[in-house]
């Protein structure tokens, strides 16, 4: 293979996107005068410290000093900058007037998602190169272990990249300017604390040396943790400007499935390592939240499926089943979470020994008594799945003719704030005792609140108990025939597109 | 190559943008897609070119279906909306390239497409311009030829001289013609109906939604009742004017500068007998024309106006 047929090929690799992005970037003026600021402030930093004749031979943390503050401005650069400049540009290009990129070429979601990435971590690269002359030269001040430098430089690199990930994916959301202004300012504060924490980790990891952390399970965590987020937004957001008729819903709870598969994993083997359950807890919690998220997203999605989705569905009886768990419709969403947070109670029922203990005890014993995290993983699984699920019932009942996809959401988020407001507002008005010494009962529609009082956890639990039930037997005849209906395209009626 | 559209409807909650229309044209074919405001246009041209799904109905090009395959589909179809590309730190060939390696058109034949287009496009000689420089009629033949780069047989243009001077309309108008004759089947919308007129084979004519009339302008204008002919005499009209009102068969007479313009009940040996009797009558007559109902006078008389 001769030398240019090789870079053809190479370039045909290449994503188009990227190529765009980082020929706009090279283009434009945003990302030269980032650069040249950014090496005159690190060039600064060293000059101040060069010139200050500090003596050497007794300072020993100089080098480590000087890292941190050149760190701090890196970490400034590539947690702000980079994820601004990628959002801006991609939240220019959601406008619904705009059909560039998503629909006229044949790029896929997941594509585009990947380029965008790719070419803002690109950027980053380019950063992290530009200050690694200098934060050579903070080695030679010593202070710090090459190892340690380098290390921590790649923890950085990943959360730079989950900021950037993060970035793109408010930037998905089509809306109007108000709409993102509001999302751009909501980022910054989230990658405000972001950057604060990254930078007390990275202090702390400078001051302790690398060594004694990367051989941690913590460490670990963190990692994985950090690049399952990254995953989640990134498949989120491939989701988030694929077209609303395309089976959208499949990747991400592909994904979740895997995230979930990997994090019960990890915690499993963390506990068998530790005997430890907390991990176990914490782990539960994790996918209860997030299973309760995927609760509120899957009322908004369609009740009938779309040519694009029914001409995927398969034909064999068997392969439908986790099929209708998979694909798009609010049915199969519900189902997923459900079934998510049934196999997250199986698994805490047999690895975590608390756990265990605490539901298979008779009512006469200590252990009968659901310990903090067990009551907020039960309270938060019941809860989502009655405001989600009637949200749901009276969106079909009084608001069938509506078109507006986030609807049952909205419902959904108007119960949980009556929930938790109007029962107080009732209490205030009839209550016998002093208004702050109201009666818990009264803050029983917040499933919160069985972390603060511990006595009306059995209150909570008969009034999620029935509500979930009556909702599941109201609920059942329209589940059983959103089952029906799931049937490959050409199987009995086409279906009509959503309405 | 046959584009069918196929009972095809697009609903936006109780709004029928597009109501059960169906028509279908073939390669070479230059169709006008006409209508008001809020006709429909638009959303059936997004439909075709796949940016939306329809609530019932289908667009087959090429016997492949844009709702099932649209990934398929848009590698048959060239679309170019009713806005115009904006990207600010891009050049007309950056543009072109990304579209080019976007439809995953290999590194070989790329440099190749990406000139034959902008040749095509007359845009070599602002090749290296960036978007934002461009002027509005520069910018609709960049659109045209980022429609162009895949090649495909079918070409869907949404508004695509509004707001041209008369030169580049001339200008898009000739590119159309020479697209045409290449065999790709176009589908082009426009509120300039003269121009329209002069270049498309058939038109389509909607309103509310629904399809009124399809078909070419002889078509559409075979089952009309009467004709129109300009009449000019020698001197003062207005008695001429008088005289024609006066005349059975004649329906309308309107002044029209040393002329008048009467319409005529039936069928042409009407307009001969009124002519003889003109003359017999002793008017001096230096000029009769037959005048055919153009597209404005078609879609004058078909559509009301109205919103969907």
């Amino acid at each position: 293979m001769d030398k240019l047929s090789f870079m053809s090929r190479l370039d045909d690799l290449m994503n188009p996107i990227a190529i765009k992005e980082m020929r706009q970037a090279v283009k434009g003026r945003f990302i030269t005068w980032s650069l040249i600021i950014f090496l005159l402030v690190q060039l600064a930093i060293i000059g101040i410290v060069l010139m200050m004749r500090v003596d050497f031979n007794e300072d020993f943390n100089i080098g480590r000093n000087v890292f941190s503050a050149m760190l701090a401005v890196l970490l400034i650069t590539c947690l702000f900058f980079v994820p601004a400049f990628a959002a801006l540009r991609f939240s220019a290009e959601r406008s619904d007037s705009n059909v560039d990129l998503f629909f006229i070429t044949t790029l896929r979601p997941i594509r585009i998602i990947w380029g965008k990435l790719s070419a803002a971590l690109v950027l980053t690269l380019l950063f992290f190169s530009a200050s690694m002359p200098f934060m050579t030269l903070t080695y030679l001040l010593r202070g710090l272990d090459l190892p340690s430098v380098f290390i921590l430089l790649a923890l950085d690199f990943l959360v730079v990249a989950a900021g950037i990930q993060f970035g793109i994916f408010l930037a998905s959301f089509p809306g109007k300017v108000i709409a993102r202004t509001v999302r751009f300012l909501g980022g910054l504060f989230i990658l405000i604390v972001v950057f604060q924490l990254t930078l007390v980790m990275s202090f702390g990891i400078l001051s302790q040396g690398v060594g004694g952390i990367i051989g941690t399970w913590g460490f670990w965590w963190l990692v994985s943790f950090i690049v399952m987020v990254t995953g989640l937004l990134f498949v989120l957001s491939a989701t988030i400007i694929t077209p609303a008729s395309a089976n959208r819903a499949f990747v991400v709870r592909l994904y979740l499935l895997f995230l979930w598969l990997a994090t019960g994993t990890l915690s499993i083997l963390f506990y068998w390592r530790t005997k430890n359950d907390d991990i176990l807890h914490t782990w539960a919690l994790f996918i209860v939240i997030i299973s309760s998220v995927n609760l509120f997203v899957a009322i908004c999605e369609r009740q009938q499926w779309g040519p694009r989705v029914a001409r995927k569905i398969p034909k064999s009886r068997i392969l439908r089943i986790p099929a209708f768990l998979l694909f798009s419709g609010a049915a199969g969403g519900i189902a997923f979470s459900v079934v998510m947070i049934l196999a997250t109670f199986v698994v805490l029922f047999c690895f975590s020994e608390g756990f265990r203990l605490s539901i298979t005890a008779g009512a006469g014993s200590r252990r009968f008594y659901f310990w903090g995290p067990g009551r907020l993983v039960l309270f938060l699984s019941l809860y989502a799945f009655c405001y989600s699920v009637t949200a749901l019932f009276i969106k079909n009942v009084f608001f069938r003719r509506s078109s507006r996809p986030a609807l049952a959401a909205i419902i959904a988020l108007f119960l949980l704030a009556g929930g938790c407001v109007i029962p107080v507002i009732i209490g205030f008005f009839v209550r016998t005792t002093p208004w702050f010494e109201i009666s818990a009962k009264w803050f029983i529609g917040n499933p919160l609140i069985v972390l603060w009082e511990e006595d009306i956890w059995v209150d909570c639990l008969w009034l999620s108990g029935i509500w979930s039930v009556c909702i599941f037997a109201v609920m059942l005849p329209w589940f059983t025939s959103q089952v029906r209906s799931f049937k490959a395209a050409g199987q009995g009626q086409i279906p009509e597109a959503d309405k | 190559m046959q584009v069918r559209i196929v009972n095809l409807k697009k609903y936006f909650g109780k709004t029928k943008a597009v109501d059960d229309i169906s028509f279908s044209f073939f390669s070479g074919q230059i169709i006008g897609f006409v209508g008001p405001n809020g006709a429909g246009k638009t959303t059936t041209m997004r439909v075709m070119a796949t940016v939306d799904e329809p609530t019932a109905g289908e667009v087959f090009l090429d016997g492949i279906s844009v709702v099932q395959d649209p990934e398929k589909a848009r590698r048959r179809v060239g679309f170019m909306p009713d806005f115009l590309p904006e990207n600010r730190d891009m050049t007309v060939d950056d543009y072109l390239d990304f579209f080019a390696r976007a439809f995953d058109i290999r590194a070989r034949e790329r440099r190749k497409v990406v000139e034959g287009v902008q040749r095509f496009a007359n845009l070599i000689g602002i090749r290296d311009k960036f978007l934002k420089e461009l002027s509005k009629g520069m910018k609709q033949r960049v659109s045209l030829a980022r429609a162009l780069v895949h090649n495909p047989p079918v070409l869907i243009l949404d508004e695509p001289a509004a707001g041209l001077d008369p030169r580049a309309r001339i200008e898009l108008r000739e590119l159309l013609k020479a697209l045409a004759e290449q065999g790709k089947a176009i589908l082009i919308s426009s509120h300039i109906l003269s121009e329209l007129a002069e270049i498309c084979s058939s038109s389509v004519i909607i309103e509310k939604g629904k399809l009124l009339r399809a078909g070419t302008i002889e078509e559409m204008t075979k089952d009309r009742q009467h004709c129109t002919v300009l009449i000019r005499p020698v001197g003062d009209c207005r008695k001429l004017h008088k005289h024609l009102l006066q005349m059975p068969l004649v329906l309308n007479v309107k002044s029209y500068g040393k002329g008048v313009e009467v319409d005529i009940e039936g069928t042409e040996e009407n307009t001969a007998r009124i002519i003889a009797n003109l003359i017999k009558a002793d008017f001096k007559i230096v000029e009769v024309r037959h005048l055919k109902a153009g597209l404005e006078d078609i879609f004058m008389n078909i559509t009301k106006g109205e919103l969907a």
